[in-house]
């Protein structure tokens, strides 16, 4: 029976073209589209090397870090040493776009507001969210503190950095996000085996409840192909992804084993929406075409920054969607040098997996209607 | 001959409409049986319930002798469900379609060929077996319906009105095919809306109105039920309403249909009703294009004791 089922179910996913346009083609167009903005976006957001003036009143590290400080061996600053007449005098004729004055306190001085003043603001918050973070190591864990201090790795400069990279790269979590919106859209599959298979929601389904077995049976080979053909798919859009250059660093296995996961997620949740009401399949099809865009939104597929807000305004609603954890963990293994993240993301995924499941098998295990 | 189906008080609310009202009735081995109802009587309640779809409040269900429960798959085995609404895959061949519904009554492969080419044959779909669903007419559609359905070839098969919205070539093949696989021995549970078809199938009916079994019988029988014994139709170019209301005053005259160049009298059971009302049309000077007689159909039965049409 199942091969039976298998085959068919195959054989027909194989055949609808509308759905199988929807699952391979739309977002590898859209990844397409993505590109091509992009990459004059990427134009507009190459570094040009920022003039600042550094007033030092007093001896601080920030100096060091300034000049050092780069991305993609580029310099991000060229610093003058200034007194605060000559940096006053420099910001007004616009030869420096701000300066900063170091004293007991570090004070950025500037009098417009740009892309350079940005960046150099944002420098300066990391540096000193960075610095604070270290002050807590050390009192803390002075011996952790130490070791690393000995090793010479100087936290400060590559969280900046690392930091930095990631504006430059904020494209990438489009990227990403598009990849969790694919993932994510995998729930048409699911919506549909289980309209094939409930009897109160299609006469497809009167007729997969009246055969001489369980449901289930037929209902596993459908998702066993649903499964399949959407890894296929999660797979040809993360290689399409890498034709087109994007770059999802050195950890490629993880890259397509978080994407085809996802898919997995993305299927259950289709088949949950497809069990929640009675309504009829095309309203089916557009609720999930909103909830899946709605998740792919609040991860940063349209604004990036909107990933942030929600991390940082309500963690738990990034924490429930997989979407947001789909495009984490893809963060999380291009930017972090451990797998923590990663693997805290797959596991949170996995958990939301078996929650639903249970939702769905308390349904499925249904063999008879209050109405049909 | 052994009862295929047996149904007793079977009852079945939705919140607080009682859609079946002990509602009871028996199906014997080989019969065609047709259901009859208006939309809304309770006939594909009364299907649903039976197939164990859906949960009952009240009565009991045997088929094949055994009480019917959702999971009496030795009793699934031996069904089959053509519906009303066409379930179809649209992107499998006719021949897969019905391969892949044979396919979940019938596992050995050679055994579901044979059956699979014997329910083309059946319903006479020999020329469109790579045919997928939308390159084929309404009623070829049904016709796949139907060969979905029959492939395993079950004991007792139940046809929700197959033949709606099919053209006159493919109803014939549609009700030959019914009869055919009857005189295979398997016994059918008929339901539809066409009087002529129920006339031409069925052995035995029964009619449902409001969740409950309002006449049951062989259609001869229930044909005697009705009071009314003769219709004649007189067609006109025109005619007076004081001749109409002539007409109406003639013995045993039980109603009068006045339509636009036709009126339809019903004449109770009696004789010379013909010869009374060519008298009457002569002495008023009445000009008749045509008058027909008619025995009452299946249908003036069904007004007469459901008081609507049956395409209501």
């Amino acid at each position: 029976m199942f091969y039976h089922v298998f085959k068919y179910r195959f054989k027909r996913l194989l055949r609808e073209k509308t759905l199988l346009f929807w699952a391979l083609l739309f977002p590898c167009i859209l990844a397409t589209l993505f590109n091509f903005a992009f990459s004059n976006f990427d134009e507009m957001m190459v570094f040009r090397t920022i003039r600042i003036g550094i007033v030092e009143n007093k001896e601080h590290e920030i100096k060091y870090l300034l000049e050092d400080l780069e991305v993609e061996e580029r310099e991000i600053f060229s610093v003058q040493y200034l007194s605060e007449e000559e940096a006053e005098e420099e910001l007004l004729a616009g030869s420096i776009s701000s300066y900063l004055v170091i004293d007991e306190k570090l004070k950025l001085v500037t009098d417009r507001s740009g892309y350079d003043q940005t960046i150099t603001k944002h420098v300066l918050d990391n540096f000193l969210q960075a610095s604070a973070t270290i002050n807590n190591l050390m009192q803390r864990d002075p011996q952790k503190a130490n070791e690393i201090l000995l090793e010479g790795i100087n936290l400060d400069k590559e969280f900046v950095e690392r930091d930095l990279q990631g504006d430059n790269n904020i494209m990438l979590v489009s990227f990403y996000s598009l990849i969790a919106l694919g993932a994510i859209y995998g729930g048409f599959f699911g919506m549909k085996t289980i309209n094939e298979t409930e009897g109160n929601l299609s006469a497809y389904g009167i007729k997969h409840v009246i055969v001489p077995f369980h449901k289930i049976k037929i209902i596993f080979p459908s998702i066993t192909v649903d499964v399949f053909v959407q890894s296929m798919a999660m797979i040809l859009l993360v290689s399409y992804m890498l034709l087109l250059g994007i770059d999802f660093g050195d950890y490629l296995f993880f890259v397509y084993l978080v994407a085809v996961f996802g898919g997995v997620v993305g299927i259950v949740i289709g088949a949950l929406i497809g069990l929640s009401s009675r309504l009829d399949a095309v309203k089916k099809d557009n609720i999930l075409s909103a909830v899946g865009f709605m998740m792919a939104f609040l991860s940063g597929m349209v604004i990036v920054n909107v990933k942030h807000w929600v991390q940082s305004g309500a963690p738990w609603l990034a924490q429930i969607n997989p979407a947001n954890l789909i495009t984490d963990s893809l963060y999380a293994l291009y930017y972090y040098e451990t797998m923590d993240r990663y693997y805290y993301n797959l596991i949170t995924m996995g958990l939301i997996t078996i929650v639903l499941l249970i939702v769905i098998s308390v349904f499925v295990r249904r063999r008879q209607y209050d109405s049909v | 001959m052994n009862k295929v189906i047996e149904v007793e008080n079977l009852t079945k609310r939705y919140g607080n409409l009682t859609a079946l009202n002990k509602f009871s009735f028996s199906v014997k081995e080989g019969e065609i049986f047709g259901l009859l109802g208006p939309n809304g009587s309770g006939k594909t309640t009364a299907i649903n319930s039976i197939l164990g779809l859906l949960k009952i409040n009240e009565g009991k269900i045997q088929i094949f002798g055994k009480q019917m429960q959702p999971d009496a798959y030795d009793i699934k085995k031996d069904i089959g469900v053509i519906l009303q609404n066409v379930a179809v895959f649209d992107s499998l061949t006719v021949y897969e379609n019905i391969d892949y519904f044979c396919g979940l009554y019938v596992a050995n492969k050679e055994t579901r060929k044979k059956l699979v080419n014997e329910a083309i044959k059946v319903v006479g779909l020999e020329k469109y077996k790579t045919f997928t669903p939308p390159k084929l007419s309404g009623g070829l559609l049904r016709r796949l319906n139907i060969a979905c359905g029959i492939a395993h070839k079950p004991k007792l098969l139940f046809l929700d009105e197959p033949t709606v919205a099919v053209d006159p070539q493919s109803r014939n093949n549609i009700l030959e095919s019914i009869k055919k696989l009857n005189q295979q021995g398997t016994t059918i549970i008929y339901t539809t809306h066409y009087m002529e078809e129920v006339e031409f199938l069925c052995d035995r009916v029964l009619i449902i109105d409001h969740g409950k079994s309002v006449a049951e019988g062989t259609v001869e029988q229930l044909k005697k039920q009705a009071t009314i014994d003769e219709k004649i139709e007189v067609e006109f170019d025109e005619i007076a309403e004081n001749k109409i209301a002539k007409i109406k005053k003639l013995p045993n005259v039980k109603d009068v249909l006045v339509e636009p160049q036709k009126i339809t009298i019903y004449f109770a059971k009696e004789n010379q009703n013909m010869t009374k009302l060519l008298e009457l049309l002569k002495k008023e000077d009445i000009k008749a294009n045509a008058v027909n007689l008619q025995k009452p159909t299946l249908n003036d039965v069904f007004l007469e004791i459901t008081g609507r049409e049956l395409r209501d």
